[in-house]
């Protein structure tokens, strides 16, 4: 495979760039959230958004769907939802005097699909959500249907009310690329999105990018060099999620898979490309890691119980694991 | 490529300095046992070898401790860096974001050389001296540590000295030719014979006392021989001089004397040399007239010499121990002057200084058994029959017990202690209601 030459990287980054700034100018104060929706889209992963309601998940949906041309659609999950309501039923029609079923798609068959509150969907319907990120196709009644590309899902759960939900489990966040955590906005931001939104209104978008551009993104991405010992960093990273592999690793019960990896180097490569380079650094990797991990790594009860989050154990493994593999002599001192 | 050059440069420069730390890292131990080896060695030849070979312990040092930095090098290799390792160190270290590795790969262009480039690692010198200023340590202490060669030890012990005072008065009389070779050579054959025993039984009891002996053996011969020459010199000079004025029984007595000095001499072990011992055999006492005064002169001068001569000898200050020469009989002259130190009575030689008093010399009042002090024993176990142990106060023994009459005339017998208590002094009530209690 040809890596990506600087001339086409410096292209694909203007365009992205350019999407960047228009979504910053839907979301206010969220650059860093942003950057990481962009860089999950790149990486062609789905990403779960927990945050209060109110902070602007839909309405960055809705914005990254116009800013890309692609079609949109959004589900509320709610306990009585069944897989049929998303993926899509079998019709019975009359056609050319026969009658016979015809499968009617479902909200499933979008470009991007807002999931508002998935853990309020039963099992069962967050279990038909599986395939269809895993494998970009629902099939209903032993037969398969394709969905369109680009398809990514951006699904939200509220981290209060947790009554009457179902949390995920461990499968299905596995299949999110990112978990990205919506905070609350300063000051400023409020004061800025009070003197330029209305209620009721939504912003005007001018698209950036379109999907076979997207697609083209997608390619590049691909061929961002990913240098061994970037590989390996991420490699170790993963390793040292699981219990025993590392000191910062105790009051992890269950570490992350080797999806973890695949979806850091995507989205090591795709942080890359955003920042205008030909290959991935540890750097990047170090960015994405928290993301990439927190909805993968599983604490214990003790852990729980100490108040100790995925977050503040990630904070630890980067800073224990190293970014060369190549260990220092004892004679010897890093700066 | 410019950039390229330097990079690689500074990556090499950091390879280098990585490798020599892991090697330095793994050395640190070896190069500690090989300086205890080192010090071993050198303790032990310095030990073992009467001359210790530097310039050998030198080489053999430098050859360990090369060897060793040898193979702790191989040891130390699959720990080296590669440039290409070192490159992702400097650019972690500066925050290059892999520019470098991208670079060598060929997938983006070499970054420009920045002003300031460091690669992350410094040494750490609190590991790094201690074992430097050890090994010095420990080798400079093989070298220096204060250790005797155990040749040393097998060393021909020191001889008596007595045997080298002998030896000393042999060759003095031999060099002044006053005696004949014949006594000293037997003399010198019994201290080769000596000399020839173990020299662990040089200090024996038994060589000792041998010692002594030949040494007062040789001291009475050389004593006697002295006397005996300075007898008949003085009898030859009075019948020289002052023959005219005696009558002819002091003559007499002094040819007497003239001729058992010569007896004697011919006698003793220790004869006067053959030229001396010629001269006076061919002095005729009765016919002394006939001798030219110079003859006699010169008979007696050497007489005389080699009575100094062997006087001399006798007070040869190499005989050290003062009173030696005390053994011999001086006509009651005792030995007062060499005794003055008070020493005496503490054996024989190279066991003390001086001898026992003699019953002519000054009694001694310091018998050198130091201060004599009687000691009190207070332990009764040891006490004697009619030893007084102990005194103490105490009361006539009385027998304080009140009684009262057991027996005669009409007195009724009260009993004694608490009966007589209660039957005397009880009231009639109390008297009633204690028989009562009892009832």
């Amino acid at each position: 495979m040809q890596f990506a030459t600087e001339s086409e990287v410096a292209a694909a980054s203007q365009h992205v760039r350019s999407l960047a700034s228009t979504l910053n100018q839907v979301l206010f104060g969220q650059e860093e959230l942003v950057d990481l929706v962009i860089t999950g889209l790149l990486a062609r992963g789905h990403i779960l958004l927990e945050g209060l309601p109110g902070l602007g998940k839909t309405e960055l949906v809705k914005g990254l769907s116009k800013a890309l041309s692609l079609d949109a659609k959004r589900i509320q999950f709610t306990p009585d939802l069944l897989p049929g309501d998303i993926t899509g039923n079998p019709v019975l029609q009359e056609k050319d005097g026969h009658r016979e079923f015809v499968f009617q798609p479902g909200p499933l068959f979008t470009n991007i699909l807002l999931a508002d509150e998935i853990n309020r969907a039963s099992p069962k319907t967050q279990s038909a959500m599986l395939e269809a990120m895993q494998e970009r196709c629902v099939t209903v009644i032993g037969k398969t249907h394709e969905l369109p590309a680009p398809f990514f899902v951006l699904a939200t759960q509220n981290p209060i009310e947790l009554e009457g939900t179902y949390p995920l489990p461990e499968a299905q966040l596995d299949r999110f690329l990112f978990k990205l955590e919506v905070s609350r906005n300063n000051v400023a931001t409020l004061e800025k999105i009070v003197t330029h939104r209305e209620l009721g209104t939504e912003p005007d978008i001018t698209p950036m990018m379109n999907a076979s551009q997207l697609d083209e993104t997608h390619t590049l991405v691909r061929r961002i060099y990913l240098p061994d010992v970037v590989a390996n960093y991420i490699a170790r990273l993963v390793d040292a999620t699981h219990p025993g592999q590392s000191s910062a690793s105790a009051g992890i019960q269950y570490g992350s898979s080797p999806r973890a990896a695949l979806s850091l180097a995507s989205a090591a490569k795709a942080r890359a490309l955003i920042n205008e380079r030909t290959h991935a650094s540890f750097e990047d990797v170090k960015f994405c890691a928290p993301a990439v991990l927190r909805h993968r790594i599983i604490l214990d009860y003790n852990a729980r119980v100490e108040g100790k989050t995925t977050n503040d154990t990630i904070l630890n493994l980067l800073d224990e694991v190293p970014f060369q593999a190549q260990e220092t002599p004892k004679t010897m001192v890093s700066q | 490529m410019a950039e390229k050059q330097t990079w690689q440069h500074i990556a090499r420069c950091t390879s280098r300095k990585i490798n020599i730390g892991w090697w330095l890292h793994v050395l640190t131990t070896p190069l500690l046992v090989a300086s205890l080896v080192i010090a071993c060695t050198t303790l032990i030849s310095r030990r073992e070898l009467n001359t210790v070979p530097w310039l050998e312990i030198g080489a053999a040092t430098c050859a360990t401790l090369t060897l060793t930095g040898i193979i702790c090098w191989f040891a130390a290799r699959h720990h080296f860096e590669s440039l290409q390792q070192s490159l992702v160190r400097i650019e972690a270290a500066m925050k290059l974001r892999n520019a470098l590795t991208a670079a060598d790969h060929g997938v983006a262009p070499w970054p420009e050389v920045p002003d300031h480039i460091h690669d992350g690692i410094r040494w750490q010198w609190r590991r790094l001296i201690p074992p430097i200023v050890g090994t010095i340590v420990i080798i400079t202490c093989g070298i220096t540590i204060p250790i005797h060669a155990k040749s040393d030890r097998l060393a021909p012990q020191q001889q008596p000295s007595a045997w080298n005072e002998l030896d000393t008065q042999l060759d003095q009389l031999d060099q002044q030719e006053i005696v004949q070779e014949d006594y000293l050579d037997a003399m010198r054959e019994k201290l080769e014979k000596l000399r020839a025993q173990s020299p662990n039984d040089w200090f024996s009891h038994s060589s000792l006392e041998a010692t002594d002996h030949l040494k007062q053996s040789h001291q009475s011969e050389q004593e006697n021989l002295k006397n005996n020459l300075q007898h008949a010199e003085r009898s030859l000079d009075a019948l020289q001089h002052k023959a005219s004025s005696m009558n002819a029984a002091q003559k007499q007595r002094l040819l007497n004397q003239f001729d058992q000095a010569i007896q004697k001499m011919q006698q003793g072990q220790m004869k006067p040399n053959q030229e001396l011992l010629k001269q006076l055999h061919n002095i005729d006492p009765k016919q002394l007239q006939k001798l030219t005064p110079e003859q006699l002169d010169q008979v007696r001068e050497n007489m005389r010499q080699h009575a100094q001569r062997l006087q001399q000898n006798g007070d040869n200050p190499l005989d050290g121990e003062p009173g030696e020469d005390e053994w011999m009989d001086n006509d009651g002259l005792g030995e007062d002057g060499h005794e003055e130190d008070g020493q005496g009575g503490r054996g024989g030689i190279d066991r003390g200084p001086g001898h026992a008093p003699r019953p002519l010399g000054k009694s001694h009042d310091d018998t050198g058994a130091g201060k004599h002090e009687g000691l009190k024993s207070n332990d009764p176990r040891h006490a004697l029959p009619g030893d007084l142990l102990e005194t103490h106060d105490t009361q006539h023994d009385v027998d304080l017990t009140q009684r009262g009459p057991t027996a005669g005339g009409t007195t009724q017998g009260k009993g004694q202690g608490g009966e007589r208590v209660w039957k005397n002094s009880l009231l009639p009530n109390e008297k009633k209601a204690l028989k009562k209690f009892f009832e």
